[in-house]
This record gives C-alpha cells, structure tokens and sequence, in this order.
C-alpha cells in the first residue's frame, strides 16, 4: 500500500470522481483515516457550495431593459415649446419682411464696400464655420463614447 | 447528443424573433439566462448599486451585439461570456484585485499534506460530524464571500450551475488548464477557511 499521504490536488480528484483516480489512491484512501476525514471534508465542502442559495436580482430586470429599448414615445408640445417656436417663427419672419423691404439699402450697402471687406468678411465667416463643425464633432464624439456601453 | 445542441433551435428562433424587433422574445430571453448572469454579477460585483447597471449594461450590450451571434456556442454561453467581460472591464477600471495581480498562496505548499496536517483535527474525523448543516452553510457563504471575484465565479459555475470545465473556459476565456488550476486552488482555500473557522470555534 501506498503509505504516502494525499496531495491537495488528490484529494481533490478523490472527492469529485473517485473513478479518475488510480488504484493507490482509492487504496490509500480506504486504510488512511486522516485522507479518508479530508476526502469527506472537501466532500462536505461540494455539497454545501452546490447547496448555497442561489443568488437574484431583487428588481424586475427584464422591464428595465426593455424600458430602455424601446423608442421614446413623441412627447406633447408643451406652452413653452410652443411659445417657443411662435417666437422663431415670427423672428424668421421679421427679419424676411426687413430684408424685402430693405433690399435697396442692402445692395447699396455691399456695392459701396470694397472688395477687400467683402473678402475679409467671408474668410471670418468661414474661419468661425470650421471651429464650430470641429467643435460639434467633438462634442459628438464624446456622447457617442458616453453610449458605447463597451 | 448534447444538451447545448438541443437547445439550438430554440436559441435560434429566440434570437431571430429579437431581431425582428419583438420586445416580448426579448423578454423571455432575459428571463430565460438571468439566473446565470445573476451568478456571474453577484459573484463578481460588491456593490449592490452597480450590479443593478452592471446588469442592465450586459443586456444592452447583448441586445445590441445580437446580431453578430453566430451560435458557435449555446446563447446562455455567450451570454455569460458577455456577462463576465462586463464585470471583469468593470473591475479592471476598478482596479481591483484579479487573479494573477497578487499573492495567491504559496505554490510549495500545494502538495497539500502541510496545510492538511496543520489544520486538520487529530483524530482523523470529518468536519461534518462536528457542525452543522445551517452553521455550514453560513460559513461557507462567508468564506466563498473572501475568495477572489474570479475564483468565486469559477466556484459558482462548476458547483452551482454544474458546468464542464470547457464551458467555464468558454465564458471566462481562460485554458481548461486555468480553469482547473483556479478552481482547485479555490476549493483549497475554502477547505482551509473552513478548518480554520472550526478551529477557532473549537477552541
């Protein structure tokens, strides 16, 4: 008989399938009292780790994910929104009926203007256009890093 | 034939009904893996409020990658594997402790006879015969609470949920050689908190 006590790794192997095991390890195993009480220790062991409660989600899950999942419904106009795009509309209008009834000031205005200015204002106004995009890539940039959920 | 191919089919006319947009399927698939990622969050995950957007991110994530699952695996499988990367990037970014970050016993040691000699009674009898079962389980539960969240996952899977040591390399994307490896080294350390303990009560 084998008179060397169990590894871990034995004993291990003994108490989840004895037929992995060689015959001196059963051997071993059946005249040993200290291998057989830690076989039945990590036997106890098993039975209590598969006995253990299993855990749970004290929330309903399912409902919060698909809460999320699904399209948001079209809100309500509310006062405010409303006002809201009365005042647009109305400033978009103001500023048409200006520029019709202007117009001979305005044509007057940039024809009199060098062409220099005219230059310099359309490469300010360009210059301003670039930083803006730049800045709304970023900005949207971030937000789709915020939604990546990876 | 196995189990995971038997589950196919109905894995396959689950996902396809997500796909086409049926929130009622995507219910039912929630329904039908949460008790599996439950295990992988809980084991992993400490705090309570974060296992509540941990879960809710993995089914997100699962909801958007859907497409791009090929059954190669069972959809609990990858499920799970989704699961676990969640958890383990959460406690990466955490940084907290994984195994192979820090001391994990001393390796000499693992022929085990030490440990046993030191720690198991004289007499050659088993624990059980001293405690009982209620005192067990609490003990257990806190001395499976102390283990690595990696070491405590691999534990649930392989004794709670029964599953081979392939399908836990599959989730965890570990080598079956890893999986054994952790699982003993696990067991090893509850065996011994668990002597311990009686120890101590003993005295």
């Amino acid at each position: 008989m084998n008179t060397k006590h169990l590894t871990d790794d034995e004993l291990q192997k003994y108490a989840l399938n004895i037929a992995d095991c060689d015959s001196t390890i059963v051997e071993h195993v059946l005249f040993c009292e200290d291998c057989k009480a830690s076989v039945e220790t990590y036997r106890l062991l098993f039975t209590g780790i598969s006995e253990q409660e299993v855990p749970a989600f004290d929330f309903d899950l399912s409902e919060l994910v698909v809460k999320q999942l699904q399209p948001s419904p079209k809100t309500k106009l509310l006062p405010e929104d409303f006002f809201m795009y009365l005042f647009s509309f109305a400033m978009i209008i103001i500023t048409g009926a200006m520029l019709y009834f202007f117009r001979g000031y305005m044509i007057e205005l940039f024809s009199g203007a060098g062409n220099f200015a005219v230059y310099l204002t359309v490469a300010s106004v360009a210059v301003l256009l670039v930083f803006l995009c730049i800045d709304q890539y970023k900005t949207y940039q971030q937000k789709m890093k915020a939604l990546d959920l990876y | 034939m196995t189990n995971s191919n038997r589950n196919i089919p109905a894995d396959k006319e689950l996902v396809q009904q997500v796909l086409d947009g049926n929130m009622h399927a995507y219910t039912q698939l929630i329904r039908h893996t949460e008790r599996l990622v439950a295990q992988i969050v809980f084991k992993m995950i400490s705090h309570p409020e974060d296992r509540k957007d941990i879960a809710q991110d993995i089914y997100l994530k699962i909801h958007r990658k859907l497409p791009s699952f090929s059954f190669q695996s069972k959809l609990t499988t990858w499920v799970a594997q989704v699961s676990y990367n969640t958890c383990l990037d959460y406690l990466r970014k955490k940084k907290l402790f994984l195994p192979g970050d820090g001391p994990e016993g001393n390796e000499a040691e693992d022929d085990g006879w030490f440990a046993n000699k030191f720690l198991s009674n004289s007499s050659g009898v088993a624990v059980d015969t001293m405690i009982h079962k209620k005192e067990l389980a609490a003990i257990l539960k806190t001395a499976i609470s102390k283990l690595p969240p990696v070491y405590n996952t691999l534990i649930s899977l392989y004794h709670q949920e029964e599953m081979s040591y392939e399908e836990i390399g599959q989730i965890t994307g570990l080598p079956d050689g890893t999986v054994k490896n952790y699982l003993f080294r696990a067991r090893k350390m509850l065996k011994n908190e668990l002597l311990v303990t009686y120890k101590k009560d003993d005295l």
